[in-house]
């Protein structure tokens, strides 16, 4: 009896959970389309600038290399939160940053994706053209070509794994609540994303709606994972 | 002529000396075989004569004319680039700076001097080791080099491929280029009309 209740409580959360979704309506959307905005702005700006900076790293050899990589490895476990903490005290209004008004904005969203995206895609961009450049280091000298020309064939040549680097740091944007729910506030319509909804609507005991965003999120986590594996098996 | 005065040489790794107190002198024009067996410290004198590793100790004038020489290396076991065969030439073009328009041409010319050209449509990892050794060639010839450095090129070559090996680096002797050959094939080294060095145990003699 207790089994059957439990049954239909959860085949009538899933359904609802998929009319919400299937439904599409305006409020739901702009959540979706606000945390894809957000992360993937992050994740293209960490990316970017990520690359260039790690395809500079690993050529060259240089006092602190070491050290800068022992602490771009480090801040790869950096809390969410943490992050979140820090913008918060410095862009509040009485913080050193305050007078930029940036407090409850996506643009301070995208700033915390950005500082928690960056050391993963620098650790594990530098790890993948370390061992690249070691394999071609001989073959590129030979060519007595430009630091120029060496970086960009090193980054054309990594560029799947890079790519998977990428898409990882991204998954990573995407699933973080902790530090945007803090400096973004969860304002509807202006800075909720999925996960900050998410723990809204489930403390509010909107099940339905907290699990058709979280099949959301599942959906575009799958999606990017069956892209990596697709870049895996098929590009390389 | 002299293209390399090397004096004193000596090159040490980890209290372990590779070279010792080379001193010889490298034609201009000419093949020059540096021979000797395993370990005895050809290709880091190779390399040392290149300029992709410093020596330890002593000097080598290089008497280039006061012009640019273009040097190429092809190592012993070549690395190429995750491309097709005609990308790989490719990227030799772009890091040397020839205009794009020209690419085509050039890579089509050297690799039909040598009936090569059936390469161009193949997978890169079609190709047995013999055939990447050659290609390994025809990249670095690509550029008409002043100077050749070849690390063993025998490695992987079968009777028929040493021939096509013999004939390109007799073609590029011929042009004028300056060819320097580590290697321990005698049966090579009798093929090619040659200057000598000899190499045991990090100590070189004529």
């Amino acid at each position: 009896m207790y089994v059957n209740v439990v049954l239909s409580f959860l085949v009538e959360l899933v359904l609802q959970s998929l009319a919400n979704i299937f439904e599409l309506n305006n409020s739901f959307k702009d959540v979706v389309i606000l945390s894809l905005y957000v992360s993937v702005i992050a994740t293209i700006i960490s990316s970017v600038i990520s690359i260039y900076l790690t395809s500079y790293m690993a050529i060259k050899n240089f006092f602190g290399k070491d050290a800068i990589t022992l602490i771009f490895n480090s801040l790869m476990s950096l809390p969410p939160v943490v992050v979140g903490l820090i913008l918060y005290i410095t862009f509040s209004s009485s913080g050193v940053l305050g007078f930029m008004d940036l407090l409850y904005s996506p643009n301070i969203m995208i700033i915390a994706q950005f500082i928690i995206v960056t050391p993963i895609i620098i650790s594990l961009s530098l790890k993948c053209l370390n061992d690249r450049y070691s394999l071609l280091s001989d073959y590129l000298f030979s060519l007595n070509t430009s630091e120029n020309k060496i970086r960009r064939t090193l980054v054309y040549e990594s560029r799947y794994d890079l790519l998977i680097i990428v898409i990882t740091g991204m998954s990573r944007a995407l699933s973080e609540v902790g530090a945007v729910i803090i400096v973004g506030g969860n304002i509807d319509n202006l800075t909720r994303v999925m996960t900050t909804s998410i723990v809204l609507e489930t403390s509010r005991g909107e099940l339905s709606l907290a699990l058709s965003l979280g099949i959301s999120l599942i959906v575009i986590a799958v999606t990017m994972n069956l892209l990596i594996s697709y870049i895996k098996n098929k590009l390389l | 002529m002299n293209i390399f005065s090397v004096n004193n040489l000596s090159y040490k790794v980890s209290n372990k000396l590779i070279i010792k107190s080379a001193t010889f002198h490298v034609k201009k024009n000419v093949i020059s075989i540096i021979k000797g067996s395993n370990g005895a410290g050809k290709t880091t004198l190779l390399k040392i004569l290149f300029g992709m590793i410093k020596p330890t100790s002593g000097s080598i004038q290089r008497q280039f004319d006061n012009k640019t020489y273009e040097l190429s290396y092809v190592f012993q076991n070549s690395v190429f680039l995750n491309r097709s065969v005609e990308d790989n030439l490719n990227h030799v073009l772009f890091c040397k700076n020839i205009s794009k328009s020209k690419w085509k041409n050039l890579i089509l010319k050297t690799l039909k001097e040598f009936n090569l050209d059936y390469m161009l449509s193949l997978d890169l990892k079609s190709l047995s080791g013999g055939e990447l050794q050659l290609l390994a060639l025809v990249r670095a010839v690509l550029i008409y080099p002043d100077i050749l450095f070849y690390d063993e090129p025998t490695n992987n070559l079968d009777s028929q491929n040493i021939e096509t090996f013999v004939k390109m680096i007799n073609k590029f002797d011929s042009n004028g280029t300056s060819i320097i050959i580590v290697s321990h094939d005698d049966d090579l080294i009798k093929k090619l009309k040659h200057d000598e060095l000899i190499m045991k145990e990090g100590v070189i003699s004529k």
